[in-house]
């Protein structure tokens, strides 16, 4: 019962209920007053008509009978008792309808008066509904309607406010608590993502001690053991500690790259950018990668404008990408072949560096993929440094981080594929003097 | 060149020993903790050329150490050895002047390295 007399359904309809019958007993209350007012202006025509008929002289037969039915109508109406009139005393009643105010008259007038008061009280009714929907709808629904629509949009803004008080109850409030529940959920699910996040970091961190630690000593030991140190080792023992020393090398950088994509990805990677020259870091670049490329017998070509830019960059990371797409590059070119490292300013007026090799071309549908991680379209040329299938997957996120973009163009059928890459930032040395 | 070695992990340990002793011919003391440090420190404040830090040691850990030695006004250079490659470990670094060599390191060219580091002359 107490959730009935609660429920907006309820009150609405009780609302409506209660306004449409005092607007119906107003109306009705109207409608009679009219049929009394028709009623009564009937009797004054009768009168009128009487009045005419007793001022002739001469009068058919039919019209007596017709008088003689007005004057015991007229009489019947004035409460006037038959035997006190005769028709011979016709004079009495014409003077007396002459002179007396009729009762019919009055009472029509009477009537008219009421029936205008309650078209006042049906109109004054009907406003005072009005008025009482419009401050029902407005409290009941509006209102909280708007409240419920703040709550969102503070939600919305991540300010959502924990102090809830228990609403109505009813649809509304129901409402308000349905979309509480909701936030709460959201809310609890939030903070469990963000609790997963920080777990995920010092995951990373910690992966990243506990891996790097026994590793120092793995590739400490086997460098000190090549270096011939702690004794003069054979061939075959030498071949071997080759490979293991490739392969803890390997190991490293897997593991490099592995926390520094964890670190760009939690947004935990701040770019140290400065303005630096374009011509620099191309040669440097250049310059580290000339053994790998002379040990493949890959020639490595070098094409910078002829004026020198400044870019700016987080120098080591754009060398990282540069060094990733070069050796890259080297690794999939066949011997005797060249690798054509250029870059120039692009129609957008970005910098962009390309990176040429003479390999055998990239699938077009392979194109897109290869930027993900751990996805080696198909085996290197040169077993020479075997990747770890993050290289391109982190020089797209720290190119993206730049501002820039990466992509590749390559032809299956005819072989080559170009590596590119755009940074946003550049002045030319003038401008920096200036 | 004397130096004083800061390092919980006793194989680390042995490799950047070897390494300095027989490959860069370095006279070497190895500590296990900062406090020991600080306990070499404070009893000849110039008894090393050089101090190596790791940065997660029991006790007390290489920042702390750090920190402690930098308010002690020492002038002997320090130079972080640590797999920590987080942002704060660079900010600290960047604060102080400092530099640091990232685990695992190349045994073969660390005396190089150290060498350079010194050239630079970052904090010394």
């Amino acid at each position: 019962m107490k959730h009935l007399l609660h429920s907006l359904h309820f009150q609405f309809t009780l609302l409506t209920i209660l306004a449409f019958t005092s607007l119906g007993f107003t109306a009705h209350y109207i409608q009679q007053q009219q049929e009394k007012i028709i009623h009564f202006q009937k009797q004054i025509v009768k009168n009128e008509e009487l009045r005419l008929l007793l001022k002739t002289q001469r009068l058919t037969k039919t019209q007596k009978k017709k008088r003689n039915d007005l004057i015991s109508f007229y009489l019947k109406q004035e409460n006037i008792k038959t035997s006190n009139f005769s028709t011979s005393n016709l004079k009495q009643i014409l003077e007396n309808i002459n002179t007396k105010k009729s009762n019919a008259d009055k009472v029509s007038k009477f009537h008219k008066k009421q029936s205008q008061n309650a078209k006042i009280t049906f109109n004054g009714l009907l406003i005072f509904w009005f008025i009482s929907f419009f401050i029902f709808l407005n409290k009941k629904w509006i209102a909280p309607i708007k409240q419920l629509q703040k709550k969102m949009n503070q939600f919305i803004l991540g300010r959502y406010s924990y102090s809830y008080k228990l609403e109505a109850d009813n649809e509304m409030g129901h409402l308000h608590k349905t979309f509480h529940d909701l936030a709460q959920k959201v809310l609890r699910t939030h903070n469990q993502l963000e609790q997963l996040d920080q777990t995920k970091s010092s995951f990373v961190s910690i992966a990243s001690h506990e891996l790097r630690t026994p590793l120092t000593s793995i590739k400490g030991s086997l460098s000190l053991l090549s270096s011939g140190i702690a004794g003069e080792m054979n061939e075959s023992a030498q071949n071997l500690l080759t490979i293991a020393n490739n392969e803890s090398n390997r190991l490293i950088r897997l593991i490099n790259e592995l926390l520094d994509l964890a670190k760009i990805e939690a947004g935990e990677f701040p770019l140290q950018k400065e303005w630096a020259s374009l011509y620099q870091i191309c040669k440097t670049t250049v310059l580290s990668l000339e053994g790998l490329a002379q040990a493949v017998n890959v020639k490595l070509q070098l094409q910078v404008p002829s004026h020198d830019y400044e870019l700016l960059m987080d120098s080591d990371r754009v060398q990282q990408v540069l060094t990733n797409l070069i050796s890259n590059a080297i690794k999939f070119s066949p011997e005797g072949k060249s690798v054509i490292v250029s870059v120039d300013l692009n129609a957008q007026g970005q910098m962009e560096f390309y990176v040429q090799d003479s390999g055998p071309g990239i699938a077009p549908e392979d194109q897109d993929v290869i930027f993900e991680r751990f996805s080696q379209v198909s085996s290197a040329q040169s077993p020479l440094v075997s990747g770890t299938g993050l290289g391109l997957a982190i020089s797209k996120a720290l190119i993206e981080e730049h501002g820039g973009s990466i992509g590749v163009r390559s032809n299956i059928n005819k072989g080559g594929s170009i590596f590119y890459f755009t940074l946003p930032d550049i002045r030319t040395i003038e401008e920096q003097a200036s | 060149m004397k130096i004083l070695l800061a390092e919980d992990d006793l194989n680390i340990a042995k490799i950047v020993l070897m390494t300095l002793q027989h490959v860069g011919q370095h006279e070497v003391l190895h500590v296990e903790n900062g406090q020991l440090v600080i306990d070499e420190i404070k009893k000849n404040p110039l008894a090393f050329d050089l101090i190596l830090l790791d940065e997660m040691m029991p006790k007390l850990g290489g920042i702390k150490t750090c920190q402690t030695l930098l308010e002690l006004n020492i002038t002997t250079p320090i130079i972080f050895m640590t797999a920590n490659n987080s942002p704060e470990m660079h900010d600290f670094l960047k604060q102080n002047n400092l530099a640091m060599i990232t685990k695992p390191f190349e045994p073969l060219t660390l005396n190089d390295q150290i060498q350079e580091i010194l050239n630079k002359g970052e904090r010394s």
